[in-house]
C-alpha cells in the first residue's frame, strides 16, 4: 500500500451511515427479487435495485419504521416509473442445470414463464399487489401498508391480479 | 350458488361451503379452481428460485453505489476553507487645514510565503463479495475522480 492508499470494504460510508451495509446485505436479495417479478427482466431490476439502494444511503437519517416495508415500497415505486418509461421485455426463464426433467416440472417452468409474462399485462397497482402478496408471501395487511391503501382495495387488486392472469395462461396454452 | 358467486371466492383464495359444494357440480368452477391453485403455487415458489445471473450489469451497480458512498465520505472529510487574511494599509496623514483629495484606500491581499505542494491524489480501493472484483477509485483534489 502507498502513501495515500485508503483500503475500504465496500461498506465505506459505515462510519456516516451505521446501518446502510447492514440494510443493503439483509435486502438486496429482496428488493432485486421484487424488482424482477415487477419488471421481467433482470437487467432492468438491476438498475431498479440500484436506485433503490441510492435512494436508501440519501434517506437513511430519515429513515423512520420498518425498513423492509419502506424498501418495498420504494422497490415498487422505482419499478412502477421504470415500467412507465419503456417497453418491459420480459426474461426467458433460466435453468441452471441441464438434466432431464420431469413433466410435471416443465409444466411449472412454462406456468411460471406463462406467469412472468402475464405479470407485464396487469395494471401497476395490481401488479405490485400480486408480486408482494403471492409471490413475496407478504399479508394483505402488509401489503396494503406498503402500497398505502386499505385492505379491501388490496384484496380487489389481487382478486383482479389473479382472474387476468388466469386468463392468460388458459390463453396462452 | 351461481357461477359468477363462486369465481369471486375461488380468486379469493377462500372457498365457502356452498363453494365448495358449487365445485363438486361444475366442472367449468371446479377446473378454473384448480388453474387458480396451480397459479398460486407457481407464483410462489418464484420466491425460493434462484434469479438468473447478469454477471456484466454488477461494475454499473457496484460503480453506482461506490461512487455514492465516496462522494458521502469526501463531502464529510473535505477541510473547510480558511480564507486567506486580508491587509488594509492606511493612507498617510495629512494636515487638516489643506484641501487634499482623499486617495482611495488601497486594499491589498496577502500572499503566503511558500505556496503549499500540490496534493497527493488518494488512491481508494474497494473491494467487492465477488474476489475477481476490486474498484480503484483514484481522487484528485484538483482534477476530480476518477474510477480504474
Ligand atoms: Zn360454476
Amino acid at each position: 500500500m502507498h502513501a495515500g492508499e485508503l483500503t475500504l470494504p465496500i461498506r465505506v460510508a459505515a462510519e456516516s451511515q451505521p446501518n446502510f451495509e447492514e440494510l443493503m446485505a439483509a435486502h438486496q436479495q429482496r428488493v432485486l427479487r421484487t424488482a424482477y417479478r415487477l419488471l421481467g427482466r433482470m437487467e432492468d431490476a438491476q438498475d431498479a435495485a440500484q436506485e433503490v439502494f441510492l435512494r436508501l444511503l440519501r434517506n437513511m437519517d430519515r429513515l423512520d419504521g420498518d425498513p423492509a416495508a419502506w424498501l418495498y415500497r420504494v422497490t415498487v415505486n422505482v419499478c412502477n416509473d421504470q415500467f412507465r418509461r419503456k417497453l418491459v421485455v420480459v426474461d426467458a426463464p433460466e435453468r441452471a442445470d441441464q438434466q432431464p426433467r420431469a413433466d410435471h416440472l416443465i409444466e411449472m417452468d412454462e406456468r411460471k414463464a406463462l406467469l412472468m409474462a402475464g405479470l407485464a399485462t396487469l395494471a401497476e397497482r395490481e401488479r405490485a399487489a400480486v408480486v408482494l402478496r403471492d409471490i413475496e408471501g407478504l399479508t394483505t395487511r402488509e401489503v396494503a401498508v406498503i402500497l398505502g391503501v386499505e385492505e379491501v382495495t388490496v384484496r380487489s387488486q389481487i382478486c383482479g391480479a389473479r382472474m387476468k392472469l388466469a386468463k392468460y395462461v388458459r390463453g396462452a396454452r | 350458488m351461481t357461477c359468477s358467486e363462486c369465481q369471486v371466492q375461488i380468486f379469493d383464495g377462500q372457498l365457502d361451503r356452498d363453494a365448495v359444494v358449487h365445485l363438486t357440480a361444475c366442472d367449468d368452477c371446479h377446473e378454473l379452481d384448480r388453474e387458480v391453485r396451480l397459479n398460486a403455487s407457481a407464483l410462489a415458489s418464484m420466491r425460493e428460485d434462484v434469479l438468473p445471473v447478469r454477471r456484466a450489469r454488477r461494475w454499473p451497480w457496484m460503480v453506482a453505489v461506490a461512487a455514492a458512498a465516496l462522494m458521502l465520505v469526501w463531502s464529510n472529510t473535505k477541510p473547510v476553507v480558511v480564507p486567506q487574511p486580508v491587509a488594509v494599509v492606511q493612507p498617510e496623514p495629512v494636515a487638516a487645514a489643506l484641501p487634499v483629495p482623499v486617495k482611495p484606500v488601497r486594499v491589498r491581499r496577502a500572499r503566503p510565503a511558500n505556496p503549499a505542494p500540490p496534493a497527493e491524489p488518494l488512491l481508494v480501493k474497494f473491494f467487492s463479495d465477488d474476489p475477481d472484483v476490486v474498484i480503484y477509485w483514484l481522487v484528485d483534489p484538483v482534477q476530480g475522480e476518477q474510477a480504474l
